[in-house]
Parts: C-alpha cells; structure tokens; sequence
C-alpha cells in the first residue's frame, strides 16, 4: 500500500523496537503498510525482553515479548534493520520524510552468523554486561542476551588500539596482549605471525614505537609490550624449537625469486609461501639474515633467535641459497622466475670525507660489527675506540666495544644530547655501562703514523638556529682545536643502500631503488623492491612491514588479481581521551620492572642484557593494557567460528530512505539512582536498584540464584524502597513512574517464590494500584507475608556485618525516626525521558517537547501519538511513562494516526 | 558473613582484571568446592569483585554451583569437567 504517487522506499519508518515499536510495526505491517523497523541496538525487544515477569498477570516477560519479536522480525511487510542509529529525519514539502540512517559495523556477517556464541566463549576482552544492568560482565564480542532476535554475535570496537595503529607492521599488538593475558601464549604467536614472522628478532630489537604510543604512558608508564613479546616468543620457541608446520597444501606453481634475507626478504618470502609460492632467497652472505644477522650485536639480538626466527620461514618450504650474490634481474629472469622481490639492505657506510679516514683503524659500524658478529672482529682490549654519531646505530658499536673490553669508548656527537637520535634508553644504558658522551663536538680530521690511526682532532662545535629538519644546526667554534689519543674510530654517520648490482636495471632516487609507495612494484611489474634498500634505513619493524606488503601485491602480480585490492584495512586510531575517562578513578597500576643483568656483568658478556619475564610478570604486565579500541583484535573469535562469518573490514554503511510516516518509539531511560547519595547505591554492593532485581529474578538471571551481588548470599531480609527519583524534585523528576509500585510488587512476590525463608519488606509513601487487576495483584502480595511500611527511606548505611541498616521515617504507626537491618536493598527507580529522541528530527521546526521533556502529544486524547509535525508520530514511553499494557494501547493508536496519515498522502 | 566491603571499584575495572583472575580462582577451586566469601578469603580480594568473576566463570562453563545454598545462604562453587580438546 505504498503512497503510489510518491516515491517512497516504506511506507512508514519506525524508530526503536521495544514493545512500543514492535506492536505500532505489527500493527501496521498487518494493515498492509510497508514498514521499516529501525533498533540501534543488535536485537529488538527493547527493556522488556530483560524482564523476569510482567504485573500483574506474572507472566513471563519472555513469554510475552519473544512473539512480539518474532512477529516484527518474520512479518512479511516488516523489514527491521538492526544495530541501525538514525542520523536525520527531515519532512520533505510533499509530505513524505527524507531519512538519514548509518548501520554499525558488527563485524559479524549476519547472513552467515549461526548465533552458536562460540566468538563470545573466545573472546578475550571483558567489559561489563549492560544487559544485566553491570551485575556482571560479558565478553566484547557477544549476543545481547539469550532471546536476542536476530541472535547474533556484535563485536564492540571503538578503533584500532594505538599500538597497533602506530606499529609500521600493524602487528596487534593488544591483540597477544589479550591473549598473554588470558594465558594463551601459543595463540599469541600465532597471532604475531600474521603480521610479522621474525617475533624472535623483534622481541628483542624491535625499537618498539607500539611502546610511545601506549595510552597507559598517560597514566604511569608504557605498557612494556617488548617485554611481553618476549616473553611470548621465548615460551613458545622453548615449547616449540621447531614450527608446527610445513609446506602449505595447495602448492603453485609460481616461483619467485628475492634478493637479499634481511627481515624484509624473510618477511616477504614468508607470506609468499604461505600462499603457495615457490620461493627461492638468495643471500650474498654465508648466513641468513642480513642486518639481524651482522648489523645488530649479539647483547641485543642472539643469534639463535635469528636462526629460530628463520626456521619459521624455511619450514613453508623456502630456499635459502646462500653465498650467493645476485648480480642482476636478467639473470634470475632467466632462470625463469615469474616475480622477483629485492630487498638488499642499506648497509653501505656514509663517509665523513675528512682528512685521514683512510687510516687503518678508521672503520664503519657495519663494518665493525659485522666483524663482531661474525667473529672476525680483532681485538680491542685496552684500547680506545672513538665512535662519531648521536643515533641508535652509534650505540651498538659502542656497547659492544665495552663488552670486548676496550679501555676507554667514547659515543662524540656535533648536536647535544637532547638532540641525539638515538632513543634515550639507549644512551642511558651505554653510559651506564662505561660510555663516555663527547657532546657539541665534531671531528676535523683523523691523525695517523705508519698508516696507522693514533688520534682524532676535534672541533667543538655550538647550537645556531634550527635547520630544515626543526634541529638547531651545529656551528664550529672557531680555534677549539683539540687532538684526542684513540686506537679506533667507527663511522656511525648513516647507511646507504646496497644496490648497485641493480644500476641500470631499475630506476633509483639518490641510490634507493624506485618503487611503488603502496605495492612496492617498480616500472617492471614483475619486479617489486621494498625495505631499506628503497626506504632511508629504519627499523626492523619497518623492513617486515615492506616485506609483508610486497608479498601481498606480489600475490595479486601473480595471481592476477587487481593490484588496488586493499593491504591492511585499519579503523581510525582510537581516541586515547575516551579511553582516559572511563578509566579517570582506576587505581594505577605500576609497571612491572624489566629485569636485566647487572650493569658490571654486562660488560663481560654479550649475552642478552634484558632477561626474560616470568609467566606471572608477563600476565601482570598485559594486564596492564587498557583495551584502548575495546576488541584488541586477538583473533580468536575468527579462529573459533564455525561459520566464518567474523569480519573485520565490515564498516559502518550510510543508508538513506524515503518514507511516508515515520513513528518515534525510542523509549525511555532509566534513572540513576546514585543521585540519591545518602541511599548507598553505588556505594553499597547489596544497594541495587529495580532493573538489577529484574535481572537476579529472570530465569536468565546472571547468577545461579537470587544472590546478593557483595559476597553470593542467598538473602534473607530484602527491603525494596520504593520512589527513588521518581516524584522528586531533587533530580529533576517530578513525575510518578506509574510502574515503580507495581514492578516492586511483582519483585517481593517473586522473591519470596524464589526464596521461601526469606522477608521481604516494601517501605513506601502511598502505593499506586491503577490498572485492572493491580490491587489485587497489591493485596495477594501482602497475602503472601509481604510487609509493607509507610515510611520515607532517608539513608541506608552499612553494618560491620555487611548488612544495611535503613534509616527511615516512620509514617504508618507510631511515627518518628526508625531503623532497620536488611541483607539486600533494592531501591525502585523511576523513569526519565529519553531525550535523545529531539536530535532525530532536523526539518526546520524543532519537534516539540512536554515541559517534562517527554515528546509532547499535541492532542493526547483526540488524536494519542500525534507530534507537532505532521506526519512524525510517538508511540509508548517516549510520550512519558507508562506499563506494558498502557504502551500495547497506546502503540494501536499510533498506529491508527501512521495510517490516517498514510491514506491522505496517497490521495493527496 | 560478608565483611564490610572496601571502596566499590568501577564495574569496568573488576572486568579488566578477569582474565587475570579467572586461573586464581580455578586454581583454588582445584582441591575443594568452595563458596566466594572463602574464595576471597583465600585471593585476598573483595567478595563482590570474586562473585563477579566467578559469575564470568560460571557464564562461560568453567564452574558450576554444588547442590543448594547451605545454613547460612552461600553456595559451594566446584570446577565443571571441561570436554576434551579436539586435536588440531
């Protein structure tokens, strides 16, 4: 019966699927209209789905409200569109409404989600359950509650955790946090793998800048995610000293060549084999690993987490030939390889240029450590080693001379020390171990005899005004002159790439061979080069990322898949200031301190300095992490789920519609009753409110029993006090509740049903039994042995014992001021108007509100559910307060004025 | 008897520290059935934040309650037998 002369998508919108919206869409769907049903949450059923029973019949709420949802979600002209939040309503001139609605990214394919919950039984992140109003808490990825309609699983994810948004390899890094959390290490490997294969190498190098992005740095200190990784990669490699698998199944028959095993190479190499590629790496050196293997030294990186780390790409089958130098593209074209990924490194060493570098004991820190690495390294003892450079790369040839023994070293830098590159944790730690820091110093020329390096002349050097870079420029001090003894001086001045094999095969920008930003792929599209070989020399982070990367648009190359398919699809970094307020009174929690070797110790040895956390210190520490985008990613809802239904590229999707009518029906909010500070409710475990007590009696109740929330006591004396912010002008809540009287008697008979032994006392000022049936539902409960007091409740306080004590005014027998102990309080909330409802609407008149801040009915009694615009109407508690069977009515009667509307806007 | 509780920590909180002492509490639980105010005697935290967790355990089949409440109105909390893992 759509509108015939208008173009229109539905009839009528509605918007909120409680009882209020389910029943006006019923009732219209069965007059024939087209009707969209809109619910934000992802399940219809509204509040009243969470009830025990209903008043005064004591049916159950289940009972009642499922056939009402089954009807608005199977009804043929009831299309509801879940987890749905409308952004503008506005009427058009010609009557009907222009609407405006996003529908949030679930991360769930609801086509194919099951609603088993085996992702909510994985899931590793808990927060509290608002279904069962905070008594308990439920898991991040979940389903509403057992009669959800559609049961579906919703994974709540706020946006990507800062770590893992900042890391260059998106490695998720809250995600095996979770996991190391939850005790689950191997799934945490697992999970590293994902994004990186080197865990080994990077829990111990990896300069960690998922560690300065760390929301906790705003509180106490960074999460120490290395530390954790760590702990991670060790526990499972003892576990585990050879991987778990082997070759992929469905081998291709592609092959493809990479040039060069450094963590880009291995990375790419990897990825590739696991998508069935027939990867060959060639590798100049005798050893796999390139800068993992000789640029970074032994204290920092041992070598057999190297060898380990490259275990893991080797088991997917991948051919390392080593000692094999690749002096062209031509020749591994020739061989016939049909994609080809170089990834050399930069590990030619920058020269000063200076007078005297030529002297034989003037060297590069490649070089040297190289030599260190491989153990061709001379001997330093007793001597002094002089190294030129302020970054990280200065402080591993320094470090490592302390370790062989040298006398004196000494890191000299032209900038301070505020402007060295290096992180500070490393500086700290080479002058804890005995480096000297030679600051605002540079040199001018290196001294020799015999061919022989015996000193180094230095000039110092002063701060001027910054250059490009935002660093202030380093400006001789003329005649500071000043010659420094040394043995050895190491050049860590900045690296250059290995790539003149290449010259004249692929284009290069100042030595850094050209490719793609996004796929790595070079003007020759089978040729893809990534990692410091095309990029200025970073982290390792970086490498693994780039060789990830190009194994992801080789795959498409040789698939011939389209070369734009998306690389890692990323939600906007979380907003830490969401993440700080909710957690504003959480106590601090200290970081666990890593452990180390002794400073002395360490000068002896090139032994790993950090050593490894315990279980317990590394869980301790995960724990620290503060769920910054609420699901941290872990996967395991993926992993678990038999229907493969867990998407995580799924985005919020902007839908608009044209419709005739559209009915508000959005409901009403329950009143805080922390307001009321002097009753104990948030304060007191045992001070609940109604809907909490609701929960505790549903036969889906969060507890075994009806059990008192501080310590699971089945109680014995329940007091319910009723009007609590209803009727009262301190909280801005004049009005009765209308159900508060009614929903508190059914709580005393119920409990009394559940927990014969137990009293149940209702204090009250006057008890409103309106509605059919309800007096006598009132007089059964005191039938019952229900004890009612007339008397206004003041204060509750709690006992040594536990218990509470109410402190009321006694208004029904002797009067004055009374006490009285009871094991569980709950206090009878009332309603507040849910004011959310006025932002819907954006035409140009403002829908209108009751001075109440209720939607205000025109005409309540000729024309119920009609609001100041014509065509926009309000069905239920959104108009103000009322029960089951008043919003039942009153949703028949919204429903009559949609389609009143409806048939003038036809025959218009 | 409950004591008096401590400060109420916010609900967000005693949810982030679950997964922390999920394996406590199934470690107590090893030897004997146990109700949450002995449970929390034992971990040293309140009895509110235990039954929240506890509640998490049980939600998630790794408890279940023994029998009926006893005298006092507290019910004894015993592991559940967990179905063996399918090999992979």
């Amino acid at each position: 019966m759509t509108p015939n002369n208008k173009k229109t998508d539905y009839d009528v919108m509605i918007v909120g699927a409680g009882i209020a919206g389910m029943e006006t869409a019923a009732s219209l769907g069965d007059m024939g209209y087209k009707v969209l049903l809109v619910e934000k949450n992802s399940s219809i059923g509204g509040k009243a789905i969470l009830l025990s029973k209903v008043f005064p019949t004591l049916d159950c709420a289940s009972c009642i409200v499922t056939p009402k949802m089954s009807a608005a979600a199977h009804h043929p002209n009831i299309d509801p569109l879940v987890y749905t939040e409308v952004d503008s309503i506005v009427r058009n001139d010609d009557g009907t409404f222009a609407i405006d609605l996003h529908r949030k990214a679930s991360y769930v394919d609801f086509d194919a989600c099951t609603g088993c919950g085996q992702c909510e039984e994985a899931c590793t992140v808990t927060v509290p359950d608002e279904y069962n109003y905070n008594l308990v808490t439920r898991r991040v990825a979940h389903i509403p509650f057992p009669q959800a309609v559609p049961k579906k699983a919703v994974i709540d994810r706020r946006g990507e955790a800062p770590c893992t948004f900042t890391c260059p390899g998106n490695v998720k890094a809250s995600g095996y946090i979770s996991l190391v959390r939850a005790g689950r290490y191997k799934e945490a490997f697992n999970l590293h793998l994902e994004n990186a294969p080197l865990v080994g190498s990077l829990a111990r190098a990896c300069y960690a800048p998922c560690e300065s992005d760390c929301t906790r740095c705003e509180k106490e200190e960074t999460v120490h995610i290395r530390g954790i990784k760590r702990f991670m990669s060790d526990y499972y490699y003892d576990e585990h000293p050879e991987p778990e698998y082997g070759p992929v199944e469905n081998q291709l028959k592609t092959k493809v060549a990479i040039v060069g095993s450094g963590p880009a190479g291995l990375s790419a190499a990897f990825y590739l084999a696991r998508n069935g590629h027939q990867v060959t790496v060639f590798e100049a050196e005798k050893e796999a690993g390139g800068m993992l293997r000789t640029g970074i030294p032994a204290y920092r990186l041992p070598k057999d987490v190297v060898d380990r780390d490259i275990k893991n790409v080797t088991a997917l089958g991948v051919e390392i030939k080593l000692n094999t130098r690749v002096q062209s593209v031509a020749s591994l074209k020739e061989q016939g390889y049909d994609a080809i990924f170089v990834s050399t490194g930069a590990s030619n060493e920058r020269t000063l240029e200076i007078e005297g570098e030529d002297l034989d004991g003037v060297t590069g820190c490649m070089k040297f450590l190289r030599e260190v690495n491989i153990g061709t390294a001379p001997s330093i003892k007793g001597k002094t080693v002089f190294v030129i450079g302020g970054g990280n790369s200065a402080m591993d040839p320094a470090r490592s001379a302390i370790r062989m023994g040298a006398k004196k070293v000494i890191i000299q830098y032209r900038r301070g020390r505020d402007e060295m590159p290096a992180h500070d944790w490393e500086i700290d730690g080479a002058v804890e171990e005995g480096v000297e820091l030679m600051l605002l110093s540079s040199p001018k020329r290196f001294i020799g005899k015999d061919g022989k390096l015996e000193a180094v002349e230095c000039l110092k050097m002063k701060l001027g005004e910054p250059d490009e870079s935002g660093r202030r420029r380093p400006e001789v001090v003329e005649g500071s002159e000043e010659i420094i003894p040394i043995d050895i001086a190491v050049l860590a001045i900045g690296l250059l790439p290995s790539t003149k094999e290449f010259t004249g095969e692929m284009t290069h920008k100042r030595g850094f061979l050209e490719s793609d930003e996004r796929t790595l792929q070079t003007k020759d599209p089978m040729l893809f080069a990534g990692g410091d070989s095309t990029t200025q020399p970073t982290m390792i982070i970086n490498a693994i990322a780039q060789g990830r990367r190009a194994a992801f648009h080789m795959d498409l190359f040789l698939q011939e898949k389209p070369m734009d398919t998306p690389f890692d699809i990323l939600l906007e970094k979380t907003d830490k200031s969401l993440v700080l307020d909710e957690s504003k009174g959480f106590k601090g929690k200290d970081p666990v301190p890593q452990p180390t070797i002794p400073i002395a110790a360490r000068k002896e040895t090139f032994d790993c300095y950090e050593k490894v956390m315990t279980e317990e210190e590394a869980r301790k520490e995960a724990h620290r992490c503060m769920n910054c985008g609420e699901c941290s990613q872990c996967m395991e809802c993926v992993s678990v789920c038999p229907a493969f239904c867990i998407d995580f590229t799924q985005r919020d999707q902007k839908l608009d519609f044209t419709v005739g009518a559209v009915v508000l029906s959005t409901g009403y909010e329950i009143l805080d009753p922390s307001a009321k500070e002097l009753l104990g409710y948030g304060r007191i475990p045992d001070v609940i409110d109604g809907p909490q007590m609701d929960r505790l009696l549903a036969p889906t109740r969060p507890y075994n029993s009806v059990l008192r929330p501080s310590d699971g006591k089945e109680p014995e004396s329940i007091a319910i006090v009723l009007c609590n912010g209803s009727r009262d002008k301190t909280v801005c809540n004049p009005l009765c509740c209308r159900i508060g009287c009614m929903y508190s008697v059914k709580h005393a008979q119920l409990a009394m049903g559940a927990l014969p032994m137990a009293d149940v006392t209702i204090y009250y000022i006057d008890v409103r039994a309106f509605g059919k049936g309800y007096d006598e539902f009132y007089e059964q409960s005191k039938d019952m042995g229900v004890e009612y007091v007339k008397g206004k409740v003041a204060r509750v306080t709690q006992l040594e014992n536990g218990n509470m004590e109410l402190h009321y005014e006694d208004m029904g027998s002797e009067g004055g001021l009374k006490k009285r102990e009871h094991d569980l309080v709950v206090l009878t909330v009332g309603f507040l108007p849910n004011t959310e409802a006025f932002k819907l609407y954006k035409g140009s008149t403002n829908l209108e509100g009751d001075e109440f801040n209720y939607v205000k009915e025109i005409d309540p009694i000729s024309e119920p559910g009609k609001t100041n615009i014509d065509g926009l109407f309000a069905a239920g508690a959104i108009l103000g307060a009322r029960d089951i069977p008043d919003t039942v009515l009153h949703s028949g009667a919204a429903a009559a004025q949609a389609a009143t509307y409806l048939e003038k806007l036809e025959t218009k | 008897m409950s004591t008096t509780q401590p400060v109420m920590r916010d609900m967000l909180e005693i949810a982030q520290d679950e997964f922390i002492m999920r394996d406590k509490i199934l470690d107590v639980l090893k030897e004997e059935p146990k109700t949450i105010l002995e449970i929390a005697k034992i971990l040293n935290y309140p009895s509110r934040e235990v039954t929240i967790w506890l509640s998490g355990l049980r939600r998630y089949g790794f408890l279940e309650e023994v029998g009926r409440a006893d005298i006092d109105g507290y019910f004894k909390y015993e592991l559940k037998e967990q179905e063996p893992e399918v090999a992979e």
